[in-house]
């Protein structure tokens, strides 16, 4: 408190690591030492993470959205969020943290094969419910524990042996799917020639397994020779060495035709291949952890390290970068991600994921992350500005800083897009008792509401520069402190006189790459098993180009109100390939020119691409059966006046995110330096929060976010302690 | 009214992460927790990791078994086609075939595991976790802390002596057949020359390094000319470790 009053704090964003500084300043532990205000533009908060109530109530979001189990950080919040949020399940469906996530066990990859046909393969990661993520940590159920990261690299591998390669006559059948594998369950009837092939199988199996041995029997030897000194990267290099060329010499030749062992020879390569280069590169006793590999590329320094071109090339590995959409510039022939940020990031994804690696959420993401945030968080006294578009951070002349001082945040200059008619917006609406956000603004509320949305106001655009009035905030009258948490892509736009004055912003903004991405949701009148994929709700990966990454949804539709209801429902995203040159502010017609090409590849992919993964969703003579999709306008299937042919495709949902704050943050490789923390105190009364900053995992995901979120309200309050944000001093 | 002052904020404590792995694995109960909840990880499997913080024997013992357990996991697959296999006479002969090939690429790779775990046995005895054989090393071109002998290395690259003598070994005339790298192409280190001084408990160890000598850790066994007995080890660094710094682009 100052002279008792609340510090004031203006948060400028409402995504992912905003809300969770604001979580942490409003906690009642500060005994109301802060008063907080968010200023939001547009009349929803979320961010990347954003999703709306369309037509039909139907979720529609920025893109396909999975929680990972080991977003630490990111669950424990939410389920703090939760528990003080106290719904009563009788009258909220979605009244625990539990309720609104579920495990999400089954993940899919693509392996592209001879003659443009495609090998998908979906393994199953049986849920853990002993250790589930947001738990607390011990020393005795540390996930970050490097001696167990390099112990379970071996173990990892066996696994992937026994589980997915070793045929097993007691291994549920669902357990493992996709591609030849679920024809690989024991069976007595088989063909001969299926036994014959089976064994050889076997005797391929035999080969690998041994490899796993020796892998198996070096984590052990790990554990002999003790802690990792400096010293021992000299004694184990050579073994490794040995052992891994060995392997494959022995392995390589082998497993040319089998996709399956194909697959397990890749990663047990790749698991090598890290093994390797973590004692090559010094990476168990550098201060600078996996960073000092930051300047490789991932592939790049994989295949530094041994992994062969076909490892290198494989799903396993295009999965990673699909999953970070890394690629520069959106060119998926450009795979760019930073060596250090992909093995921290991949290590953590397998070995400290607690409940199950991939998470998914029973709603939309504004529905079960956001709506809970913000009703939390308007609990606690925290105060919601939308509409508020932040349009210059001022700094002060030279001339007015006193002599010694540091510089700082002078004023924070708002455009106004609507005002309210009542004291306060409120945002949200409700779907079957569960609060929700609307893809569109409540007119209603705003003055000349109506008008506005006659003339269209695209409160969201960044090209849509229409404003009712402006506002400028100044320093000790109006805020004390300021998190700054909106996109990387708007800091050039808003941060002009940082940018000009300060060379480690003006790097950062120059070097740290984004990308624009693209997603789109179709809703579907067959399920997924007539249209032809045989295999449980996946997430899947290294799918085809243009959409990589595919994902069952259908869980969803009964959180949605159709006319008639769908039976399948598919998200697809990718990054969105670049223009040459960046969209000038006076293009209005950008984000209409880009969503019509986002609309002109999906017609395409699904005409060409999809049948790979739903056959029957396909005619004979190729093309997609468009009749398949459900058009919120229609009352039955195949009603008079019915869209027909690819017109229908009009009736889903597909958006570019070209947004300068809706663009993913990358990791290219060098680029990690670049980045600045939100403890950083060069202006003393600002600090930053996204998952473009300096956040230890410095990728760009709702963790980073929500642990950059942790560190601003650290900046500010010395709380949480840096100790308390989990996986923060992960090396 | 009282004029209100412009805030500031602290400075943090720091400024980024930890990244040392040193630090985690220094801290005792996240190594030890790390361990504990591998070895409910391992159990399963059969793999008792506590047990492999004892001495090398030990580990390179369990690490056998490992090997034991997956051949046994190679034949066990095998048995599994038995009851189909040798009821179908059809199939009968190129399955065997099939199982007998596969536990005969199996057991071809166990000279190579021997040979791995062997190396791995006696080179540097600072592994094992036992403090006592650890201070035992003499360390750099030094004089031996705990043995009294002299060292005179002749090498141009930075080299770091590890040895590991019995008590009461120091007059012995001790010999060695080379020191071995794990790399098959790297020539083995023959001129090694134990002096036992006259008059004196105490020996001089020679080494020379050739001019070309490629980096990495050599080690073999010292054994007494007398009786052939083996007396204890010695392991010969030579060169930096690999580090980004030379490995990169």
């Amino acid at each position: 408190m100052r002279e008792g009053k609340p510090i004031r704090v203006a948060i400028i964003g409402g995504g992912c690591s905003s809300i969770a500084a604001a979580f942490e300043l409003s906690r009642p532990e500060h005994k109301g030492k802060y008063e907080i205000t968010i200023y939001q533009v547009g009349w929803r908060l979320g961010g990347k993470g954003a999703s709306g109530r369309g037509p039909a109530d139907r979720i529609e979001e920025h893109g396909f959205h999975v929680w990972m189990g080991m977003y630490e950080n990111a669950f424990r919040l939410m389920r703090e969020c939760y528990r003080e949020l106290n719904r009563d399940r009788a009258t909220c469906r979605i009244a625990d943290w539990r309720d609104a996530f579920f495990p999400a066990p089954f993940i899919g990859l693509a392996q592209a094969a001879a003659k443009g046909r495609v090998h998908n393969f979906v393994s199953y990661f049986p849920p853990d419910e002993d250790s589930l993520p947001g738990d607390p940590i011990t020393v005795n159920n540390n996930p970050f524990s490097v001696a167990a990261y390099l112990v379970r690299i071996a173990s990892l591998l066996r696994t992937i042996l026994l589980t997915t390669v070793a045929p097993s006559p007691e291994r549920p059948k669902d357990h493992i799917s996709g591609g030849r594998l679920s024809g690989r369950s024991a069976n007595l009837d088989e063909s001969r020639e299926r036994l014959a092939e089976r064994v050889a199988g076997l005797l391929k199996l035999g080969l690998v397994a041994s490899t796993a041995g020796i892998i198996e029997a070096l984590g052990i030897l790990e554990m002999v020779f003790g802690s990792p000194s400096r010293s021992l990267d000299n004694l184990t290099l050579p073994l490794l060495e040995k052992i891994a060329s060995g392997a494959r010499r022995l392995l390589e030749g082998v497993i040319d035709d089998d996709p399956q062992l194909s697959l397990a020879w890749q990663a047990i390569d790749l698991g090598i291949a890290a093994m390797l280069g973590m004692v090559r590169f010094g990476l168990l006793s550098d201060p600078r952890g996996f960073d000092v590999i930051n300047d490789y590329d991932f592939r790049e320094w994989i295949k530094l390290n041994g992994a062969s071109q076909r490892s290198i090339d494989s799903p396993l590995v295009r999965a990673c970068y699909d999953l970070v959409f890394a690629y520069e510039n959106g060119d998926h022939r450009r795979p760019r991600h930073g060596a250090g940020v992909g093995l921290r990031g991949s290590l953590r994804l397998i070995f400290s994921s607690r409940g199950a690696i991939f998470w998914k959420m029973r709603a939309g993401m504004g529905d079960v992350v956001f709506a809970p945030f913000y009703e939390v968080l308007k609990r606690r006294g925290v105060s919601f500005q939308f509409f508020h578009r932040l349009e210059r951070v001022r700094l002060p002349t030279r001339a007015e800083l006193a002599p010694g001082e540091r510089p700082y945040i002078q004023a924070l200059e708002f455009d106004i897009q609507a005002l309210n008619i009542r004291n306060e917006y409120q945002p949200l609406v409700e779907v079957d008792g569960l609060p929700c956000w609307p893809s569109k603004p409540d007119f209603s509320q705003l003055v000349h509401g109506a008008r506005m949305e006659r003339e269209g106001r695209d409160f969201e655009s960044y090209w849509d520069r229409r404003k009712v009035a402006t506002k400028t905030l100044q320093v000790v009258k109006d805020f004390d402190f300021v998190v700054l948490g909106i996109g990387l892509g708007a800091i050039p736009n808003t941060c002009r006189e940082l940018i000009q004055s300060d060379r480690r912003w003006r790097d950062m903004v120059a070097h740290i790459g984004t990308v624009e991405t693209q997603a789109v949701q179709i809703w579907m009148r067959d399920d997924m098993e007539t249209l032809g994929w045989k295999n449980p709700p996946v997430s899947l990966s290294a799918f085809v180009h243009p959409f990589e990454t595919w994902a069952d949804m259908g869980h969803l539709i009964d959180e949605e109100r159709w006319p008639t209801k769908p039976q399948a429902l598919a998200y697809f995203c990718s990054p969105l390939p670049q223009p040459r040159k960046r969209p000038d502010i006076s293009d209005a017609y950008y984000p209409a020119r880009r969503r019509s090409e986002v609309r002109r590849n999906a017609i395409h992919f699904l005409n060409n691409h999809v049948a790979r993964l739903w056959p029957t969703a396909s005619r004979r003579k190729g093309g997609f059966k468009w009749e398949v999709l459900v058009d919120h306008r229609e009352r039955s299937p195949g009603q008079k006046g019915a869209a027909k042919g690819d017109a229908r495709f009009d009736s889903q949902y597909w958006r570019a995110n070209v947004n300068p704050t809706d663009r993913y943050v990358l990791s290219l490789p060098g680029t990690q330096k670049y980045r600045i923390s939100p403890l950083d105190n060069t202006y003393d009364n600002l600090t930053i929060a996204g998952d473009w900053t300096a956040s230890g995992l410095d990728t760009g995901c709702v963790e980073a976010a929500i642990i950059s979120g942790r560190l601003a309200a650290h900046a500010i309050s010395s709380l949480p302690a840096l100790e308390d944000i989990v996986g923060y001093d992960h090396p | 009214m009282s004029e209100r002052k412009r805030l500031h904020r602290n400075d943090p404590s720091r400024g980024g992460p930890l990244r040392n792995f040193s630090n985690l694995y220094s801290q005792p109960g996240v190594l030890n927790g790390g361990s504990k909840a591998k070895d409910s990880a391992t159990s399963q499997e059969g793999h008792d990791k506590t047990r492999a913080e004892g001495r090398p024997g030990e580990g390179v013992g369990l690490a056998y078994r490992v090997i034991e357990k997956y051949l046994a996991e190679g034949r066990l697959a095998a048995e599994r086609l038995n009851p189909l296999s040798y009821g179908n006479g059809a199939t009968a002969a190129p399955l065997q075939e099939l199982v007998e090939r596969m536990l005969r690429q199996q057991v071809e790779m166990l000279p190579l595991w021997l040979e791995l775990f062997g190396s791995l046995a006696r080179v540097d005895p600072a592994r094992t976790g036992d403090p006592a054989r650890a201070n035992s090393r003499p360390m750099n071109n030094g004089s031996s802390s705990k043995h009294n002998i002299s060292l005179e290395i002749a090498s141009r690259q930075p080299v770091e002596v590890f040895l590991d003598l019995q008590e009461h070994s120091e007059r012995l005339a001790l010999v060695t057949s080379g020191l071995h790298a794990l790399r098959p192409k790297a020539r083995a280190l023959t001129e090694i020359r134990f002096t036992p001084r006259k008059g004196e408990s105490r020996s001089k160890l020679s080494i020379k390094i050739p001019a070309r000598q490629p980096s990495g850790t050599y080690s073999g066994v010292l054994v007494d000319r007398a009786n052939g007995d083996v007396r204890g080890t010695l392991s010969i660094r030579i060169g930096r470790s690999v580090s980004p710094r030379t490995t990169a682009r």
